[in-house]
């Protein structure tokens, strides 16, 4: 909305051509998520807690987690919120790309959000089914990696693309790129939700991967640096750094009321939410292995669930002292504080490696 | 406790943190929210690039 304003009143004042530069939109997005959540968030916090939407906290876990019982959830909202209404804001809405990754985001925030809501308000401790919530990540997933596959109108839109090799682009077709993108964009999302099970351990990795993420769509979206670099041009993803850095501001003031100990939880709504969002994002700018890369926090604790109900299943036995991962170090005598913040500096070094394959191919 | 030691007392706690500490009665989420507002300005201090 503001861009075509300022491209209005540029006619008149050449000053207002500045706003046409997505590096300077982007920064402008994250400053302005930062205030809104900064604004909405206290109220917010304020009325989930009148409203008694607590989180509930599972018995079996460490008996430390116990004191968090009655923590207002759903602050997912907030991000949600503060995303939209800055990408609406900053954002070109006549880009393709940022609808897809705003609406695949909602959706998934929707799912989140009506499962939240039947555990906290209807004190129904299951919520929405597991086949359920499947069945409507895998509706919205497909909805959005299809249109992305059939309006794709050049190779390298739909290839794979491989880091470090120069050469190597594997073809996936359009049926090869709708199943990789479903798992990408449903993995994603399940994997930061089942991270979020510390103060501030899903969302600063979010944050990082998400700015991570904001430098290689302003490189695919660049004709110049996507040539020097050897990158697939993907003309428009480049806007998506405005979505990606209101991310990270509303992230980064997210973090203010989860830092420990947390005022509020995001849930599922932010969870699924902002999976989803890094998922598509990766799938728009072909950087799968790269995000696979980064989000290896994520990517090790869903593998630590996975392992831990096979065994069990397999051999009765279990691999971890308790699953996800960041369990398993808390009952090894770490602190929740350690836990996070050495995952944090995992997910930095790991961003820091994906970063380095814009240039080492 | 009279004006001087107050005064000495507060020299002793003069770092922000401690002041912050001392209002709010718990710090421990105070390290996470000075490095929130260091990254904010990292990017303000960003935006000066285009900005000029």
């Amino acid at each position: 909305m503001l861009l075509e304003l300022a491209e209005w009143l540029s006619r008149d004042i050449r000053a207002f051509n500045v706003f046409s530069y997505i590096t300077l939109r982007t920064v402008l997005s994250a400053m302005t998520a930062l205030v809104i959540s900064f604004v909405i968030g206290p109220w917010m916090i304020k009325r989930l807690t009148e409203l008694k939407i607590g989180q509930s906290v599972r018995d079996d876990g460490p008996q430390t987690h116990l004191v968090k019982a009655g923590t207002p959830t759903m602050g997912g909202a907030l991000i949600l919120v503060s995303v939209v209404v800055t990408t609406l804001l900053w954002g070109d809405l006549s880009n393709r790309y940022v609808w897809t990754v705003l609406l695949t985001t909602i959706g998934f925030g929707a799912v989140g959000w009506v499962d939240d809501y039947r555990k906290v308000v209807y004190k129904n401790p299951k919520g929405l089914s597991a086949r359920a919530k499947f069945f409507w990540q895998t509706v919205i997933a497909l909805i959005a990696v299809s249109y992305l596959a059939y309006q794709a109108n050049l190779p390298q839109q739909t290839e794979l693309i491989v880091p470090f090799f120069k050469t190597i682009a594997i073809p996936l077709g359009v049926t090869g790129f709708i199943i990789l993108g479903f798992f990408v964009v449903v993995g994603t999302s399940n994997a930061v939700n089942l991270t979020d099970g510390l103060d501030g351990l899903a969302i600063m990795p979010t944050v990082m991967i998400a700015s991570a993420l904001a430098v290689f769509a302003y490189v695919s979206g660049n004709v110049v640096f996507a040539k020097y670099l050897n990158f697939p041009y993907i003309a428009g993803s480049g806007e998506l750094c405005v979505f990606l850095g209101a991310m990270a501001g509303a992230g980064l003031a997210f973090l203010w009321f989860n830092a420990y100990p947390a005022e509020v939880f995001m849930g599922d709504v932010g969870a699924l939410a902002l999976g989803a969002a890094l998922g598509i994002v990766a799938l728009i700018v072909r950087q799968e292995i790269v995000l696979f890369i980064m989000a290896g926090v994520f990517v090790v604790e869903t593998l630590s669930v996975i392992i831990q109900v096979a065994s069990f299943k397999l051999t009765g036995k279990r691999v971890f002292r308790m699953a996800p991962l960041h369990h398993h170090f808390e009952l090894k005598g770490w602190k929740e504080n350690q836990v996070v913040v050495r995952f944090w500096i995992i997910t930095m070094m790991l961003v820091l490696f994906g970063l380095s394959t814009l240039k080492l191919r | 406790m009279n004006a001087r030691a107050r005064r000495l007392a507060d020299l002793g706690e003069a770092n922000l943190r401690e002041q912050v500490k001392r209002l709010r009665g718990r710090d421990q989420n105070l390290p996470v929210r000075f490095w929130i507002i260091t990254m904010m300005l990292v990017l303000f201090g960003l935006s000066t690039l285009k900005l000029r």
